[in-house]
């Protein structure tokens, strides 16, 4: 009697009490078990315990298709610890661009393109801008001078910034809805400083930095949109105590579940710090109720952030995000810093998670400022020296530090184990903790050719000790020591090793390979973004306004691209690098959305208006043609089969890699 | 719980052999000390022999033995002192999907004891109690056999059960990397 034996009932009974990893393991162990992975009711019951916030689970229970959800989830996280992606390829040519909620918007001659990267989208939305502005801001007509921003996109609404400057600065938030052709709302802004927005499909919300309080410290202040009743929330919200202006790095805003979120790692305008203990600030706020009375805060002592003590930070390198957690659907924040911890002489970044759990809201929060049970240890001794030197700030923020838990801090590498980059040469710096994962996106030249740009993916994982033991060999050879940082936090975890891709070594095939990371070209310049299932980066364009290649790296196995080549399959021919550099010249130039006969000089011209916002003042003409809105002289050809558009300012076309078709997947 | 006028009730395992569940236990448990009232609270842990009990009656069934078929009788004593220690378990309901969220692999001090057994005899109870439809046990057998998997690789669970691998290095690599791409693309 072994465990084959047992019937399906029994089998799926057992695998009720697995979490996802289990279940593959188990599915992989011999072709008997192989059904596990294949089974939509058997997958749905373990996706719906064990990852139920992922987004390809969201989509199966969409489209019912359990077990092709866990197998994707499986192999996108696989393939993200293991710096192996399964498709890279070049999307556009653009002079600005958003990848936001896995569809990337980039404009390039007036046109706001949308491509759906997450659904393998073959076509695109096209927007002519000028018209989109002609019916949204009727007193933009004319005006032959102004700044286009994108802020955001989701739900299939775009959120972005108009700024003319004639006949004076004026601002506009204008947000719509490409897919629908509707625009859903527009304001005048007094101030665009710091802009930001996000959204759902119910509500925007939009942030600037427009009060200035008597400290001379900017303070942000939220306006909400209710999509379902078209119309602007009564009042708008300030937040008079939340400190950080970075986007990201020192403050994000998301909308989870129906809140809007807000997390800061500063928590004083103040800075002189000595010996402080630092602490998070975080609140949400249903979408529908902006104000402080429905604000929700966890306890000041789950926002521990670090103690000054624990080593010199390099504010550089931190980011920041607020995420529902894939695997258990809790709220959490994720926070990357490069410290010099316990007086080491190198510097390691740390990746610290932080589940948030809500215990305070409304009045009684404000009217006892987040004290309650710390408050007595946040107070320094009354003959504490230090203390005289204290600012306020520093004073309220001495604190004992909360124990860590070890699955929150996920140590990285330092410069005592590999090669370490600087931050001008580390373009994307990513974590992913369904994986355990974090990520770089680094310009690391081949050592027979150190002036060329050679763009990787460096990734390092780690493994629970339980499951990493069983990895055996290939664990144990790529193992690091972080002796002082593990010790810190006596972590259960074992390091693998930091993995790079491409490859090290050159070959014909990998040479291929590095024309569609680095468009030749179309170097230097990078600068990128990333989500939990891919990245994409931008290259080339010495400066803002000229075109840059925007290339795709996914880890998603859903993920194709029509057209695009297999690698294994590749011809044995590989394409010069001059060739391939004449090659993508051509392919740009027939994508610019130009009206034939206009010249490059021109074409420059109009390309810097949309993309350097410091240009507003200078006096550069921008000629508004009448293109037609079924997109530029070069994709109309391609159009043919396509419904007819008969709307203003969107129509649909073929994608631009399409044209391009310069890329690789790496799927079986 | 109808009154229990069937105080004996035997059980025939499909090697011949005949157990009372009042008077057969395992000479190393203590069910022996049973009341004859429980007997039918203790055979009625299986929703198999309870539907049988209530569908043929106790006159129907009178001093007959009850065939279990697929059941030895090594197992069925194993089945029977387990339903004897949790003869007065509360009945649990009976939807199955009750609660998935809130499913642990915790095992309870006496069962994890109970289920200290070889893997054959293991992997027999968590038949047999499907057979049978006792769910208590059905769950606390899967929950032993998940234990057995949990945070392991492959090639610990293969190890732990004794499964030999069957894939090709290349069939391997092809369950990692192959695409799942839409069919409808």
């Amino acid at each position: 009697m072994s465990i084959r034996r047992l019937p399906f009932e029994v089998v799926a009974l057992v695998v009720g009490h697995l979490g996802l990893d289990d279940v593959h393991s188990l599915s992989i162990c011999s072709r008997h078990f192989r059904f596990l992975a294949y089974d939509d009711a058997i997958c749905k019951k373990v996706l719906q315990t064990a990852s139920a916030s992922a987004l390809e689970v969201q989509q199966a229970l969409r489209h019912r298709n359990y077990a092709r959800a866990f197998r994707r989830l499986i192999k996108r996280r696989e393939a993200i610890a293991s710096a192996s992606p399964f498709l890279t390829a070049v999307l556009a040519f653009a002079e600005t661009w958003l990848y936001e909620n896995g569809v990337l918007c980039h404009i390039r001659e007036r046109q706001l393109r949308l491509l759906d990267v997450h659904r393998s989208a073959d076509q695109e939305i096209v927007v002519d801008i000028r018209k989109l502005l002609d019916e949204a801001i009727p007193e933009s007509r004319g005006s032959r001078k102004y700044k286009f921003q994108l802020l955001y996109h989701a739900c299939g609404v775009v959120s972005c910034l108009y700024t003319h400057a004639r006949p004076q600065l004026a601002h506009w938030l204008v947000v719509f809805n490409p897919g629908e052709r509707k625009v859903l709302a527009t304001r005048r802004l007094d101030s665009a400083y710091k802009i930001f927005a996000r959204n759902n499909s119910d509500f925007i919300y939009y942030g600037v930095q427009s009060e200035i309080g008597d400290d001379g410290f900017r303070r942000w202040v939220l306006q909400g949109f209710d999509i379902r009743k078209g119309e602007w929330l009564a009042d708008s919200l300030n937040l008079p105590d939340t400190v950080g202006s970075e986007i990201d790095a020192t403050i994000c805003f998301e909308i989870i579940d129906g809140y809007f979120c807000a997390l800061t790692n500063h928590t004083s305008f103040e800075t002189d710090r000595i010996e402080y203990t630092s602490y998070y600030d975080f609140f949400r706020f249903p979408l529908d109720h902006p104000s402080h009375e429905h604000m929700e805060r966890p306890t000041k002592r789950d926002l521990f952030r670090r103690q000054h003590s624990e080593g010199p930070i390099d504010d550089r390198w931190t980011f920041m995000k607020i995420f529902s957690d894939e695997l258990s659907g809790e709220l959490k924040i994720l926070e990357s810093r490069k410290e010099w911890l316990s007086g080491n002489s190198s510097a390691t970044r740390t990746y610290y998670t932080k589940t948030l759990y809500m215990t305070e809201r409304g009045d009684e929060a404000r009217s006892s400022p987040r004290v309650d049970e710390e408050e007595d240890e946040d107070q320094y001794a009354q003959d504490d020296r230090l203390a005289q030197f204290l600012g306020t700030a520093s004073k309220g923020n001495k604190g004992h530090a909360p124990d860590r838990n070890p699955s929150e801090v996920h140590v990285g590498d330092d410069g005592s184990t590999s090669v370490m980059f600087t931050l001008s040469k580390c373009f994307i710096r990513s974590y992913h903790p369904a994986s355990q994962t974090f990520l770089d996106v680094v310009d690391d030249p081949h050592q027979s050719d150190p002036c060329d740009q050679r763009i990787r993916i460096r990734a390092g994982t780690r493994l629970s000790r339980v499951r990493s033991m069983s990895v055996g060999a290939k664990s144990s050879k790529h193992q690091h020591h972080h002796d002082e940082t593990q010790q810190q936090v006596a972590n259960p975890y074992e390091q693998s090793g930091v993995v790079s891709w491409p490859p090290d070594a050159r070959s014909p095939a990998l040479d291929d390979l590095h024309q569609v990371l680095n468009p030749p070209g179309y170097v230097g310049n990078v600068h990128g973004t990333w989500d939990q299932r891919s990245v994409i980066y931008a290259t080339g364009g010495g400066g803002n306004g000229t075109v840059k290649a925007l290339v795709l790296v996914s880890f998603d196995p859903s993920i194709y691209l029509k057209g695009i080549r297999s690698f294994d399959d590749r011809s044995s021919a590989s394409t010069s690098t001059r060739d391939m550099d004449t090659t993508l010249r051509e392919v740009q130039a027939k994508l610019t959305p130009t009206d034939k006969g206009k010249g490059k000089e021109k074409e420059r011209e109009i390309g810097t208006t949309y993309d350097c916002p410091a240009n507003i003042d200078e006096e550069v003409t921008v000629e508004h043609k009448s293109s037609s809105s079924s997109g530029g002289s070069g994709l109309i050809g391609r159009t043919s089969g396509i419904e007819a558009q008969t709307h203003p300012w969107a129509s649909n076309e073929p994608a631009q890699y399409l044209t391009i078709g310069t890329g690789y997947h790496f799927a079986k | 719980m109808s009154d229990a006028k069937l105080q004996k009730i035997l059980l025939q395992s499909n090697d011949g052999v005949t157990i009372d569940v009042g008077k057969s236990p395992p000479l190393d448990i203590g069910f022996w000390r049973t009341p004859p009232s429980l007997y039918r609270a203790v055979a009625e842990r299986s929703v198999l022999i309870r539907n049988m009990l209530e569908d043929l009656g106790d006159e129907g069934i009178g001093n007959q033995a009850i065939p279990i078929p697929n059941v030895n009788e090594a197992v069925l004593k194993k089945v029977i002192e387990w339903c004897d220690h949790h003869r007065n378990d509360p009945v649990q309901p009976a939807d199955e999907e009750a609660d998935t969220r809130k499913k642990t692999t915790d095992i309870e001090e006496w069962d994890q004891k109970f289920m200290q057994v070889d893997q054959e005899m293991l992997f027999e109870v968590i038949l047999a109690a499907n057979y049978l439809d006792i769910k208590p046990l059905l769950d606390v057998g899967c929950k032993t056999v998940a234990n057995m998997i949990k945070g392991k690789s492959p090639e610990e669970i293969r190890k732990t059960f004794n499964i030999t691998n069957d894939f090709t290095p290349e069939e391997e690599e092809h369950i990692r990397r192959e695409n799942e791409w839409a069919e409808d693309r």
